[in-house]
């Protein structure tokens, strides 16, 4: 199962990655044209700052994932296969009952849609967008546990 | 080695018959209880007895589907193909009619009787219907099951003028569904606000602002007296206030958690089965879970809660040493559109409130310096954070001009 690690002591807190994830779910993946043209969704990883340090944080993909515990609606659900925490935006009902259970506060309430969005870590890339885009390597990805 | 030819010299073992697991309900605490026994057991008998006709499903689904068109296939917890996967035995549209403890036995609906070496009870509640005069008028539904959510669009399809009681979450989400489909609504709500439990006064002003710019009415501190009508419902009777037309009400007034088999079994029965942490009741074999399940003195009747319950009891009739882990209650939920967070007290000694009325609304309680208790009405990102700080009694040294926004920053920095 794939999840992306942060590094906090070399995260210089530049929100670079949440640029890149916005850009990664725009309609036109273009940084220029999603920031411009289109209303660029929210960012799904989040930056933590408690000054001096900082360090991005998106989904654990959590081997027992409290959101999908708590999901009413079906929407999010932990990929057999894969591992992956997904989200199905058509059937969330927008209760953010799983904004309160993560216990990591991955999960991003969605205000335009009144649902959430969460890390799909960029199904279809060879790296997630934040991973790729980090200045300073301060986000990896793991392919498989602990490699 | 040993343990392996072990096994099988217990399961060859005549006087030493399997586990038959029996669980009566169709709802997050039953599925998660069959797979929970499933997994601890690989080789009893799970017996999965639902009343509905229907594959488990996402119940809260249905106010949301109002006036839409859902086919039930697509909000169904797991596709047929799970089930048999986990050769769990599913009985669907079959109602269990009675506890035979001393036999071990489940009675259903069409003379079956299924023995049981454990029993697990999960058959959730009813939605409360108030015994006010033509109650059982054509034209008066509650909303809890599938067959409720039919016949409230067949209803109300041909009708133009509605009325909600109960101004809570589920009243407001259906009131919503209504108005989405443009049918005239009134909330009627006893309570003297709109979402009484989460909400102060003035947070329940805001809501009530925010529903009459969404165009519907909401009366609160009102007494529902009776229902109008001889045929079908026309009206509701409200003290002091007269009728108010009315050609379908909904009633979405709470829910009773089903009760009745466990205590003609002569189990301990308060508001709901009562568990203890491994969701056991008074008999050592039958376990119950969800919102049947009364733990410590309380019913939560929350999604999650029951999935946790169900979990524990399916684990425990299983012979597993599960524990029931709380599950704290989510305190926020979204109605009109409006995201609302509420934890802890809503008034205390020190309040500091940001008042944009139906633009934003922020409200944090404090108590000897300690954060105990927030509202926000709009954007609620904060609130996780804010439960936290309430849970852990963060200290906030407040000056007199302190403002909502340092505490938030205070509390929640975090780059967005």
């Amino acid at each position: 199962m794939g999840k992306i690690v942060a590094k906090p002591e070399v995260c210089i807190g530049c929100h670079l990655c949440q640029i890149w994830c916005a850009v990664a779910h725009s309609r036109s993946r273009d940084v220029l044209k999603a920031f411009f043209y289109e209303d660029p969704p929210p960012p799904r990883i989040v930056v933590e700052e408690r000054l001096p340090l900082t360090f991005a944080f998106p989904c654990r993909h959590c081997a027992e994932p409290d959101c999908v515990f708590a999901c009413i609606s079906g929407a999010l659900h932990k990929d057999p296969q894969s591992g992956h925490v997904l989200h199905d935006e058509s059937r969330c009902v927008g209760c953010y009952s799983c904004v309160m259970a993560c216990p990591y506060g991955a999960i991003v309430i969605d205000s335009e849609n009144r649902k959430v969005v969460k890390c799909d870590l960029c199904e279809g890339l060879d790296l997630p967008m934040c991973v790729a885009r980090c200045p300073n390597q301060a986000l990896a990805y793991l392919a498989e546990d602990g490699a | 080695m040993w343990s392996v030819r072990a096994k099988e010299m217990v399961k060859a073992n005549p006087n030493r018959p399997g586990r038959r697991i029996v669980v009566v309900g169709g709802g997050p605490a039953g599925v998660a209880a069959a797979e929970a026994a499933r997994a601890a057991d690989p080789d009893a008998a799970v017996h999965l007895v639902a009343a509905e006709p229907h594959l488990p499903y996402y119940r809260p689904r249905l106010s949301h589907a109002i006036g839409k068109t859902l086919k039930i296939e697509t909000i169904h917890i797991h596709p047929p193909s799970w089930y048999a996967e986990r050769r769990i035995d599913v009985r669907l549209g079959r109602a269990a009619t009675g506890i035979d403890t001393a036999n071990r036995r489940v009675l259903l609906d069409d003379g079956t009787e299924l023995p049981f070496t454990a029993l697990v009870l999960a058959q959730g509640g009813r939605a409360f219907l108030p015994p006010v005069p033509g109650h059982d008028l054509p034209g008066v539904f509650t909303l809890r099951q599938w067959a409720d959510l039919q016949a409230i669009a067949r209803w109300a399809g041909a009708a133009r003028r509605g009325a909600v009681v109960g101004g809570g979450p589920l009243g407001l989400e259906i009131a919503w569904a209504l108005r989405r489909w443009d049918r005239e609504v009134t909330v009627l709500e006893m309570g003297e606000r709109l979402l009484g439990r989460q909400l102060d006064a003035r947070g329940a002003e805001i809501l009530k602002e925010i529903a009459a710019a969404k165009g519907i009415r909401a009366l609160t501190g009102v007494t529902v007296e009776g229902l109008e009508g001889a045929e079908r419902v026309t009206g509701v009777r409200v003290r002091d206030a007269g009728t108010l037309e009315a050609e379908f009400v909904i009633f979405a007034a709470g829910v009773v958690p089903e009760t009745g088999l466990a205590r003609e079994a002569g189990l301990e029965v308060g508001r709901g089965i009562v568990v203890d942490e491994a969701m056991r009741t008074s008999d050592p074999d039958v376990f119950a879970a969800g919102d049947a399940a009364e733990f410590q003195g309380r019913v939560f009747g929350l999604w999650s809660v029951a999935v946790e319950q169900g979990r524990v009891a399916g684990a425990s009739a299983a012979g597993g040493r599960a524990r029931y882990r709380p599950v704290a209650p989510s305190s926020v939920v979204q109605v009109l559109e409006t995201g609302i967070f509420s934890v802890g007290q809503t008034d205390g000694p020190r309040v500091l409130v940001r008042d944009r009325g139906p633009r934003g609304y922020t409200r944090l309680v404090f108590e000897d310096g300690r954060l105990v208790g927030a509202v926000l009405i709009g954007d609620v990102q904060a609130g996780p954070r804010l439960k936290a700080a309430v849970d852990a009694r963060t200290t906030v040294a407040l000056r007199p001009d302190t403002t909502v926004e340092e505490v938030l920053h205070l509390l929640t920095r975090r780059g967005r």
